[in-house]
């Protein structure tokens, strides 16, 4: 990524991002930034989440989006969706957080982290 | 060093976690994030820590030894040890671990081969996936195994991702491999490597495939490599299968809609370089042979044949087919089991009993990971794992920490040192891991392991004399 002009106030947007424990953290977004960016730069310190440091080999950094945000989204590419296939939880709404740039239009948007799957997992 | 701790009187809670994989790390960041006096207490088996994600996890997926850097951010917490060297059920009993801590998480995984009964199972030349991958992993174990690959081809007994990293091994061109962290003596076996086709042996149809497409790309993408599938067995049910929606088998589908793919496109095959990777599925091994020597030279199948109209879902019968694989190497990937460590530890098919983590009919004994729920599944569900059991320890562990009085190492150092024992620290880690990233860089590799335990020893006490030198100075 080059950051060759030093970033506008215009390019941060607030969004919301929703732990497992179901708790609501409300965050300033560089446009451009992956949805894993957005969580190491406010020091979200998820447990367990981006394990492979944005690599796409690991499917921790699982997010879900509501389906108007998930439909303006581009396709996932072929190994996004190879991580995908292997995420805990995974809805028709998933997707990796270190493969999602965040855009203008995602503003006061919410994602969630998936829910731990207890013991009803199938493994 | 009790400063501080004294205000606290015996109610910081001290946990011990034994195995240092994914599995152990994992419970350790949550403990140590969401309680702020409990201390982790770490116990490992090997001198050093990190379990399969050094020693299983291919040399070329170093993407998912990142792992590491996280699990060693959690490692410099003032509330974490690290005691290696020590072997839990050998060195120092599951009861005695109890009685010094309020709570133990076995998390130790489940690296035992699995039983496999076939005839000829110990002709030479015949591995199971635990001793080739750990060959080639540096594990201390498997360093004097003996892999001859003057022949042509190879055979690999299962389908899951195990498989197929054992099959991508043998058929990657080296230089993809000379800047791993592959052990230097795996790497000039692999380079004089004559072995040109790979058959890969599954018992079950295309739909069974316990690997992902990734895995199947990995090696079927292969530049110098031609994938072969017979065309029976995407039959009539499994082109029905590969139309469902269902959300829950996207990842079977991709897996063998790329299979079809990928066995129609013929590469290139002038080139001499080019290998062979056979699937062969719908077979069962029934016995390996050798001609009148005792190397492996054949694997005799009987073929199988799929019924029912549910792909995901069929009947298997076999055959009187019988079927033979002139080979010169066999590695059975059929998976791997539980050890017992503890006769006290309620074990059901090789399963911990237990109820998000929580150790049926116990009230301080937890487990995470593999050793838990047998050997399934990738590092995202042993850190999914570790969220499930870490919660289950946080709800327990301040009733635990008021109902005994625990010292934790305090109380079982003293008695391991008295045994004669060596343990490793975290700083003796960091002296090894600093020695084995040298050695590398002059190989002009991440990393170049060190494969003996009795040298991580050594290197560990040559880092403390050094130190101690330097301080006198
Ligand atoms: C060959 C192979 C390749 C793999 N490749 C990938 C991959 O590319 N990507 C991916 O996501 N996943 C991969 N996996 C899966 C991944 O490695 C596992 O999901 C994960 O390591 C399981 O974690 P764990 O902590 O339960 O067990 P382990 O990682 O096995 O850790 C257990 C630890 O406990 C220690 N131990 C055992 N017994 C004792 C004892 N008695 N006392 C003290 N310590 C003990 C062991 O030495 C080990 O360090 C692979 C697995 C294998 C086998
Ligand atoms: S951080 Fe590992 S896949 Fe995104």
């Amino acid at each position: 990524r080059f950051q060759t002009a030093p970033l506008l106030h215009n390019d941060k947007i607030t969004i919301n991002i929703v732990d497992r424990n179901r708790k609501t953290h409300t965050v300033q977004a560089n446009v451009d930034d992956t949805i894993l960016d957005v969580v190491i730069d406010n020091q979200l310190d998820f447990e367990s989440y981006g394990v492979c440091e944005g690599t796409v080999a690991c499917s921790t950094c699982h997010v879900i989006f509501n389906q108007e945000v998930y439909d303006t989204l581009e396709e996932p590419l072929m190994d996004e969706m190879d991580m995908l296939d292997l995420a805990c939880g995974l809805t028709e709404t998933s997707r990796l957080g270190c493969q999602v740039h965040i855009t203008k239009e995602m503003e006061g948007m919410t994602v969630k982290l998936p829910e731990e799957i207890t013991d009803a997992r199938d493994l | 060093a009790s400063f501080g701790l004294s205000t606290l009187g015996n109610t910081q809670p001290h946990v011990c976690i034994v195995g240092s994989g994914p599995a152990g790390f994992g419970v350790a960041q949550t403990l140590l994030k969401n309680h702020e006096q409990v201390q982790v207490d770490m116990f490992e088996k090997l001198p050093v820590p990190f379990g399969l994600i050094r020693y299983g996890v291919s040399p070329d997926h170093q993407d998912v030894k990142n792992a590491i850097n996280g699990y060693s951010q959690t490692a410099t917490s003032k509330r974490f040890s690290f005691f290696g060297n020590i072997e839990i059920g050998q060195d120092v009993s599951l009861t005695e671990l109890l009685s010094a801590y309020h709570a133990v998480v076995l998390c130790y995984g489940a690296q035992e081969e699995a039983t496999f009964n076939i005839s000829g199972k110990n002709l030479k030349n015949v591995f199971s996936s635990k001793q080739f991958v750990g060959w080639y992993n540096g594990n201390p174990e498997f360093q004097n195994l003996d892999v001859n690959l003057s022949g042509k081809s190879a055979v690999i007994i299962g389908v899951g991702n195990v498989a197929l990293d054992c099959a991508r091994m043998l058929l990657k061109p080296t230089e993809q491999l000379q800047e791993t962290d592959i052990t230097s003596r795996a790497l000039k076996t692999l380079q004089k490597s004559n072995i040109k086709n790979v058959y890969v042996v599954g018992r079950r149809g295309p739909m069974q495939m316990a690997c992902t497409r990734k895995e199947l790309s990995e090696v079927a993408g292969l530049e110098c490599v031609n994938t072969f599938v017979e065309e029976n067995c995407f039959s009539k049910s499994v082109e029905t299968a590969l139309k469902s929606k269902d959300l829950a088998r996207r990842k079977q589908r991709r897996l063998v809609a790329y299979l079809q793919k990928v066995s129609k496109q013929v590469k290139d095959d002038t080139s001499e370089d080019t290998k062979k990777l056979y699937l062969k599925l719908l077979r069962s091994p029934v016995a390996l042979e050798s001609k009148n020597d005792d190397l492996i030279a054949n694997v005799k199948l009987i073929k199988r044949e799929m019924q029912g109209e549910d792909a995901f879902n069929p009947t298997f019968t076999d055959t009187n087919v019988v079927e033979n694989l002139p080979c010169d190497i066999v590695v059975s990937c059929i998976g791997y089991q539980n050890a017992v460590i503890s006769d006290d530890i309620p074990f059901v098919d090789g399963k911990i009993m237990n109820k998000n983590g929580k150790v049926d009919d116990r009230k301080d004994l937890f487990t995470c990971g593999w050793c838990s729920h047998g050997a399934k599944g990738v590092l995202a569900d042993s850190s999914n794992d570790s969220l499930v059991t870490g919660a289950s320890v946080l709800s327990n562990l301040d009733q635990l920490a008021s109902d005994k009085n625990c010292n934790g190492s305090n109380d079982i150092v003293p008695k391991i040192l008295q045994r004669g024992l060596q343990i490793t620290s975290w700083k003796d880690w960091k002296t090894i891991d600093s020695f084995e990233i040298k050695r590398g860089q002059k190989l002009g590799k991440v990393r170049e392991k060190v494969v003996s335990c009795d040298e991580m020893l050594q290197i560990a006490n040559e880092g403390k004399s050094n130190e101690a030198n330097t301080s006198e100075k």
